[in-house]
């Protein structure tokens, strides 16, 4: 059995999966991990979701790797030697992460722990689509440069294609990121630095003239920290509706209010901008790929974006798409452009990934 | 940042309220001292504090390391504690006594806040409680001069936890309390009208003494000074007494234009010039000085002061902490205490390193009963304590929102 | 029903921080009668100031000093006075003038009045390099020339068809309303014009056609989406600084990215504002230079010209592929300005691989093409690549013509 974690500072979500059971999945939501100070009971709790199996690996994902993270790594010595290096660029996120993993590795001693990051496929993007247009010497001092987001989906789903093909692929999770891909590299992805640029989230901006920021800073005074509290915080679905909802609630009032609507257009059109600069990466299309957790729920919305783009040589096959398997072709036959939708949980991504971690065995030490 | 210090706080409020009551009950004498430290000593610790540590003056020090190691934030709250005289004049009621408690509980969960976030720090925080017997910081100037010595150059600011209701107080009148001594034989002549009494000859001096007292300074933030007769006293009232002398005890609230010297030669002057007629007086004015011996065991003499201070509203440590706290739901402005002193009298009016003080409740709230330590308040205090330590020293994350992740 | 077509000769006023440039051009024939550049105008530098003066086809140069615009204007104005004694012909009796930001007070090509000079005296910190100066320049004209009409023209009246969901950003709603954030866009006269042009060199009625504008020049660079002859979008935001990487302005970029480095580098505002407008762009990651042009000339050698010259070329693809998105494929790609005219390899570099989504470009036409309107594009292409010299003064001369003729109607 095999266990994916993935924790927001607060709870952690688990998932198990057992090798021969692909695609049975049982998860459990544990909550307020800090507030379970016993180790044994937080190590009764986590076994006994799944009746006490044998535990093969626990895999972990983890939002932020830096230049050194590359790839899936065990965690070890060395690991948090590295890991913890990053708090400069994530000071809330790493040393809550750093600590929740030492008391994964106290607790399961002779388990191997593997850490997944959702920036290592984007530490190959080409150099133009990296950096920033600041004075080089910011990058070189403060290393600002495009991060990237969610690259365990996008890197997952550029797998299903062919070799030369020119792909896109789209994830709808908190955050909201397309990715162009070709020949398992990225060429261009919407999240940079920080998700303040890119595609809105329920309460953040997306992309922002620059200039509306140096304007409240030196016109109407505000410090940067309340510019950046507005614009993660109360911008997005929340700041254009004033309706403090989840997105799931908000896609209720699609259609039936006129905020929200305007939000969703916005939305969408800030996708569009980026499927465009990902054909421009890519100079022409072959398939596209929408995956995510929130792939379901939106699937709507992921048909009013494909309309959209129906010109390009986009065939589709009528509503209401299949929901029984985990990959599916909205197009038809005839159509130049391929059109899928992956209902393929982040879990059940991370563990195929650990699957094939596990089975290299010099990626394990010898316990 | 605010949402995750603010769901820490949740799950600290049982273990807060916990140490309230045992802090609160806890009947402080002068010989109680020790247990009621080691109380405060074993919270720091059961919180992970990285350091709990007791001085030879008897001040605790808990740290929080920071991430880096650049300049630190110190949050002083203190323990105020009567000598035996002072224990049996008020025994009536605790008045007074309760403020401090509510600084040490603050000040200590602002720490275990920090600590629980793991917010990193690119420095240290120093979450000390100071022991304060009768008029004297001895305390502080201990904690500052020796404990802390090398650190003192690379201190950001210091936090007084004193009751300013969620303001940012920048400073109070000084305070001290001197002596004016007039030595003289007297002889049949003196002040033949009034008849041959101590009580007499004192009343020029004092009533010159109020009329002064009516014409002090005034400061715009601070307030006007003030002069108080504390005590008189005499010796030898009779002619045929070697010597003659009587002695005013003066408390003196004054502002920072005036110093003590020149008090002190005023009061002198004012004397001087009320027995100017009078032959074979002399006059002397000096700072009272206390005895105290610290519940550690060390015996000092200290004189009876407290520096006046008013921090400029525009230095860098006030405004961002003012910031802090009204980009995150307070509505707090720059105050000044009127009526107490604080440790800031030493922290910046000798060291100049950049002090405010934040804290719950108003300064001259008399209420001493167990719900006045509104728990609520204090925990709302600490959280505004960990805000300001998290703007000053904290590192901050721009973009990312601890709910979307 | 039309009566006799009116004549006008109108002097076109286009300043730049340090220049003014001027024509008078008789409408509606849009001839060419005088044309001029006052140079290095309140620069104190070495290097004297000059005015270029071409009346008729006849070109002299004038020496003169030249401290601050209204002295320029006034100079210019003494130059044309002594040519219209010898020939009555060059008389000109309007003027009109480019104004680059009004903020929300005008929408439209716009007659000066008291009342329209006071509502302008707010608008100048919202462009504080170019406001003030238009804004002297119409105040001088007003006082010192008051009977003859006077319009003004501004950068963003084209954009006001912008469509709210790309003209909207997503924040607070009090906050969009209390600052009045919105998509503003520039450059909206030279995109204009490139539109008109382009719909009369292939004879096509501007109403049916879906335009790409690309605006790249020395002085900032944007790209307009354009339906039926209106502006749906433009990369241009709120402020100049949105959009494409420029000579010295960083174009789109991550706020959150902007807080950390003025975090980590205790940058103030202004400093902050000052690097992102002045320091930014090419200059920022090229260093030695902000024009592209020399940063053309070192690609083959240099890996960091490279580098800067595929950013540049890479967020204009970005922003041509989008507008093809929206407008379902473009009918015409506009190349216009410095950038746009006068770099084949720049060209050539933005329309590599774009036939997927339109535009298929002939290389040898695009290496031979040397001056006016012309077509770049294949015979086969989907849609039609032009390149379009800038002409904003026949262009700011069209706008004020139309209100002379509209205003002469409704008489």
């Amino acid at each position: 059995m095999i266990l994916v974690i993935d924790y927001n500072l607060k709870d952690i979500k688990v998932s198990t999966f057992e090798e021969k059971f692909d695609g049975q999945i049982l998860s459990s939501d544990i909550k307020a991990i800090d507030e379970i100070k016993d180790d044994d009971l937080f190590k009764k709790i986590i076994q006994n979701i799944n009746g006490k199996k044998k535990i093969k690996a626990i895999s972990f994902r983890i939002l932020f790797g830096g230049d050194y993270f590359d790839k899936p790594t065990l965690v070890d010595e060395k690991f948090f030697l590295h890991f913890e290096k990053l708090t400069d660029f994530f000071p809330f996120y790493v040393p809550l992460t750093s600590r929740m993993l030492k008391r994964f590795q106290k607790i399961f001693k002779d388990i191997p722990l593997i850490a997944f990051f959702e920036t290592s496929f984007f530490l190959k993007l080409p150099d133009k689509e990296k950096y920033y247009t600041l004075p080089f010497e910011y990058y070189q001092n403060n290393r600002i440069k495009r991060w990237g987001f969610h690259g365990i989906f996008h890197q997952a789903n550029t797998r299903i294609f062919s070799k030369g093909d020119r792909n896109l692929s789209i994830v709808f999770d908190k955050q909201t990121t397309v990715c162009a891909t070709r020949n398992n590299k990225p060429l261009s992805v919407s999240l940079g630095y920080t998700p303040l640029g890119g595609i809105m989230s329920r309460t953040s901006c997306g992309d922002l003239d620059p200039g509306i920021v140096l304007y409240l800073m030196n016109v109407h005074k505000l410090s940067i920290y309340e510019i950046d509290e507005m614009l993660k915080n109360k911008s997005g679905f929340v700041g254009l509706s004033g309706y403090d909802i989840s997105i799931s609630e908000m896609l209720k009032l699609y259609g039936k209010d006129a905020k929200v609507d305007m939000a969703f257009d916005i939305y969408q059109s800030q996708i569009m901008k980026y499927v465009g600069e990902g054909i421009a990466a890519l100079g022409g299309l072959d398939n596209i790929i929408f995956a995510g957790s929130n792939v379901g729920i939106f699937t709507p919305i992921i048909h009013q974006i494909v309309r959209k783009i129906l010109f390009l040589g986009i065939n589709t096959i009528s509503l209401p798409w299949s929901e029984d398997k985990t990959i599916i072709d909205i197009t038809s036959a005839e159509s130049r452009i391929k059109v899928y939708i992956s209902r393929m949980d982040i879990a059940k991504v991370i563990f195929h990934e650990s699957d094939i971690f596990c089975k290299n065995s010099s990626n394990l030490r010898i316990i | 940042m605010k949402k995750l210090i603010k769901a820490k706080a949740k799950g600290l409020r049982k273990s807060l309220e916990k140490f309230a009551i045992k802090i609160e009950s806890f009947k402080l004498s002068s010989s109680n001292m020790g247990e009621f430290t080691d109380l405060i000593l074993t919270e720091m610790r059961d919180l992970g504090f990285d350091k709990v540590t007791k001085d030879k003056a008897g001040n605790l020090i808990g740290v929080i390391k920071g991430y880096g190691s650049k300049d630190a934030i110190v949050i002083l709250s203190h323990i105020d504690i009567k000598t035996p005289e002072q224990q049996k004049a008020e025994d009536v009621s605790n008045s007074g006594m309760t403020k401090f408690r509510s600084g040490i509980i603050s000040s200590i969960y602002a720490g275990a806040l920090m600590k629980r976030t793991m917010l990193p720090m690119t420095g240290d925080l120093i979450i000390s409680c100071v022991p304060r017997l009768g008029c004297c910081d001895f305390g502080t100037k201990y904690l500052f001069n020796d404990v802390l010595k090398n650190r003192v150059k690379k201190i950001k600011g210091v936090i007084l936890c004193e009751p300013t209701d969620f303001n940012i107080n920048l400073g109070h009148k000084g305070m001290m309390e001197y002596e004016i001594v007039v030595k003289g034989k007297l002889n049949r002549n003196f002040l033949e009208n009034r008849g041959m009494n101590m009580l007499g000859t004192m009343f020029p001096l004092i009533s010159e003494l109020e009329k002064v007292s009516k014409e002090l300074p005034n400061d715009f933030n601070l307030g006007r000074s003030s002069l108080r007769i504390k005590d008189v006293s005499y010796s030898g009232c009779q002619p045929q007494d070697e010597i003659n002398e009587f002695r005013i005890v003066v408390d003196r609230a004054f502002i920072p234009e005036e110093t003590k010297g020149y008090i002190l030669n005023r009061a002198k002057a004012i004397a001087k010039t009320v027995y100017k007629q009078e032959q074979g007086i002399t006059v002397n004015t000096l700072l009272a000085k206390e005895r105290i011996k610290t519940y550690t065991g060390l015996d000092l003499v200290l004189e009876k002061e407290f520096k006046p201070w008013s921090m400029e509203s525009h230095q860098p440590f006030a405004l961002e902490s003012l910031e802090s706290l009204n980009e995150n739901g307070f509505k707090s402005n720059f105050g000044y205490w009127k009526k107490v002193v604080t440790e800031g009298s030493y922290t910046y009016a000798q060291l100049k390193i950049p002090t405010i003080g934040f804290g719950a409740g108003v300064e001259d709230n008399i209420d001493s009963s167990i719900d006045s330590l509104n728990l609520d308040k204090i925990e709302k205090a600490s959280y505004g304590q960990a805000l300001i330590v998290q703007r000053n020293i904290g590192m901050p994350t721009f973009g990312w929102s601890s709910d979307e992740i | 029903m039309k009566s006799k077509e009116k004549k006008s000769n109108i002097l076109v006023i286009n300043c730049g921080s340090s220049s003014l440039k001027y024509k008078i051009i008789r409408m509606p024939d849009e001839d060419e009668i005088v044309r001029g550049e006052a140079e290095r105008v309140g620069i104190k530098t070495q290097g004297v100031s000059i005015i270029t003066h071409t009346v008729l086809g006849k070109k002299r140069t004038i020496k003169v000093l030249l401290p601050n615009h209204s002295i320029a204007l006034k100079k210019v104005l003494e130059l044309i006075a002594n040519d219209e004694k010898e020939n009555k012909d060059i008389r000109f009796d309007t003027f009109a003038h480019r104004y680059v930001h009004p903020g929300k007070f005008f929408t439209k090509t716009t007659k000066i009045n008291k009342m329209v000079l006071t509502k302008l005296k707010e608008t100048l910190p919202l462009a504080p390099i170019h406001n003030p100066i238009s804004y002297k320049l119409l105040e001088f004209c007003h006082r010192e020339k008051s009977s003859i009409d006077q319009f003004v023209v501004f950068d963003t009246a084209f954009h006001k068809t912008i469509l709210p969901e790309y003209s909207t950003y997503v924040l607070p709603l009090k906050v969009i309303k209390k600052y009045g954030i919105r998509k503003i866009g520039f450059h909206g006269i030279s995109h204009q014009y490139a539109m008109e042009e382009a719909c009369k060199f292939f004879n096509r009625d501007k109403i049916t056609q879906k335009i790409i504008s690309c605006h790249l020049g020395t002085g900032g660079s944007s790209v307009c989406a354009i339906r039926s002859g209106r502006s749906i979008n433009n990369s241009m935001g709120f402020t100049p600084l949105e959009g494409l990487m420029m000579n010295t302005r960083s174009g789109d970029i991550d706020p959150g990215a902007i807080f950390y480095i003025m975090f980590r580098e205790c940058f103030s505002p202004e400093e902050a504002e000052n690097i992102l407008n002045n320091k930014s762009g090419i200059l920022g990651v090229f260093n030695s230079s902000s024009d592209l042009r020399d940063v053309i000339k070192d690609i083959d050698n240099n890996k960091q010209a490279k580098m800067t010259f595929d950013m540049y070329v890479r967020r204009v693809r970005a922003y041509i592929s989008f507008y093809s998105l929206i407008l379902k494929k473009s009918d015409i790609l506009i190349f216009t300005d410095s950038l746009g005219v006068g770099s084949s390899v720049l060209r050539e570099s933005i329309c590599e691989n774009m036939e997927f989504l339109g535009p298929n470009l002939d290389k040898e036409k695009n290496t031979k093409y040397s001056e006016g309107i012309s077509e770049i594009s294949l015979s086969g292409s989907e849609t039609k690549i032009l390149v379009i010299p800038t002409d904003e003064e026949i262009m700011i001369a069209r706008e004020a013509y139309q209100r002379l003729v509209k205003d002469d109607l409704s008489h």
